[in-house]
């Protein structure tokens, strides 16, 4: 251990308890991170590190990624720092952090360029929250300018005044035609 | 930048609202029982909300009238049966529909919506709010309660019988009659009633 110890590497022990809730949550309602892109949209990714060893066969798609792509996804994202950092004999992996203290990595060993560029792209439009079933289909922020249903909204206004049980109210309403008002309209000659 | 509305005095008496149970009518007469039952079993689950959610509470009560002239299809009352098993040796009953409509007139409106209501514990709750009348009578508190009717599901046609002559003579002429024909609906036959075999030795009243 160094004597003066990284703080990347304590970062883990006070994310531990969102950490810990990242796996087991499997449904939530939909929602947005701080009201993101109500007025103006910040990305919620903050740094990506991307991690490979300069020689190994399984870090060649990583390697063409950086050498081609990374340069000018960096120059189009100012807001996001990115880190190319080469390790000896590992793994590669692309480690994204988010706005709300969460870490994604994704393993990009044996990976081509393309599926790298992909995954790099998935990172970057992540809000960091877990990918979990939608409890809704929809979340509004604002309430609806409609106003709340009641019993009474769509009732009729003219069964207030009549006393119910009434006939106007009980026929059967059809837009077929029954052969006795079919006849009555075509009369035979 | 996010807009939230404070809840006001009139939102929260409009929730009160949301939630209480509504009273429906729906009048049976010459309804067929099982497309009345599918329609008010909705009803008394509370499926016809927005708000409908199977762990709400939201179902209403449904106040059926005339239930005495409810109607089936063809020979229905004769081939629907009614099984009625008490898991018991000699308790198999198998009860056709026109015998349990002789019995009691609402008792097929409530076979009908029971079984509409599906296969769940809940429906031994929700069958309780519903309300049935053989004739168009119901008690006061009942009626002070309705605050919405429903459609039928079916057209209440009119009997042969109820059509006056002179309706009957601008009426278009579809088919010639030969002359001294006989037209079996120019009165309404009067139910002869169940046959009883008659008992030898028993007296005549």
């Amino acid at each position: 251990m160094p004597s003066v110890p990284r703080v990347d590497r304590l970062k883990p022990i006070y994310t531990a308890a969102k950490a810990l809730n990242f796996g087991w949550r499997f449904s939530d309602f939909l929602k947005i991170p701080a009201y993101n892109g109500i007025s103006r949209y910040t990305n919620q990714l903050h740094r990506i590190t991307v991690r490979f060893c300069k020689q190994s066969e399984s870090s060649v798609g990583v390697r063409n990624f950086i050498e081609n792509q990374i340069v000018e996804i960096g120059r189009k994202n100012p807001s996001v720092v990115i880190y190319a950092q080469p390790v000896r004999n590992s793994n590669p992996s692309i480690r994204a952090e988010y706005g709300n203290g969460r870490t994604l990595q994704i393993n990009a060993k044996n990976m081509t360029e393309t599926e790298v560029s992909k995954d790099f792209h998935l990172l970057f439009s992540r809000s960091g929250e877990p990918v979990v079933k939608l409890e809704s289909r929809q979340s509004a922020l604002c309430p609806s300018v409609q106003g709340q249903w009641t019993p009474i909204t769509w009732l009729p206004t003219a069964m207030n005044t009549e006393s119910l049980p009434a006939k106007q109210f009980s026929e059967h309403k059809s837009t077929a035609t029954s052969a006795t008002e079919y006849i009555l309209q075509n009369q035979p000659k | 930048m996010s807009y939230r509305r404070v809840a006001s005095r009139f939102d929260r008496v409009n929730q009160w609202l949301q939630f209480s149970r509504q009273w429906h009518v729906i009048d049976a007469n010459q309804q067929d029982a099982e497309l009345l039952g599918d329609k008010i079993a909705r009803y008394l689950a509370g499926k016809h909300k927005p708000i409908y959610h199977p762990e709400t509470d939201c179902g209403d009560h449904v106040v059926v009238t005339n239930c005495k002239d409810i109607a089936m299809h063809a020979f229905d009352w004769k081939h629907t049966v009614y099984k009625f098993n008490m898991e018991y040796p000699k308790s198999k009953a198998d009860i056709p529909a026109w015998q349990i409509h002789e019995y009691d007139p609402c008792r097929i409106a409530f076979l009908s919506v029971y079984r509409s209501l599906g296969n769940n514990l809940l429906r031994r709750r929700l069958i309780q709010r519903l309300h049935l009348f053989p004739d168009s009578e119901m008690p006061e508190f009942v009626r002070q309660n309705v605050g919405s009717q429903l459609r039928q599901v079916q057209e209440v046609v009119k009997r042969a019988d109820e059509y006056t002559s002179e309706e009957r003579a601008r009426f278009p002429k579809v088919v010639k009659f030969a002359e001294g024909h006989v037209v079996d609906w120019e009165k309404s036959i009067q139910n002869p009633g169940r046959h009883s075999k008659p008992v030898p030795g028993q007296k005549e009243k």
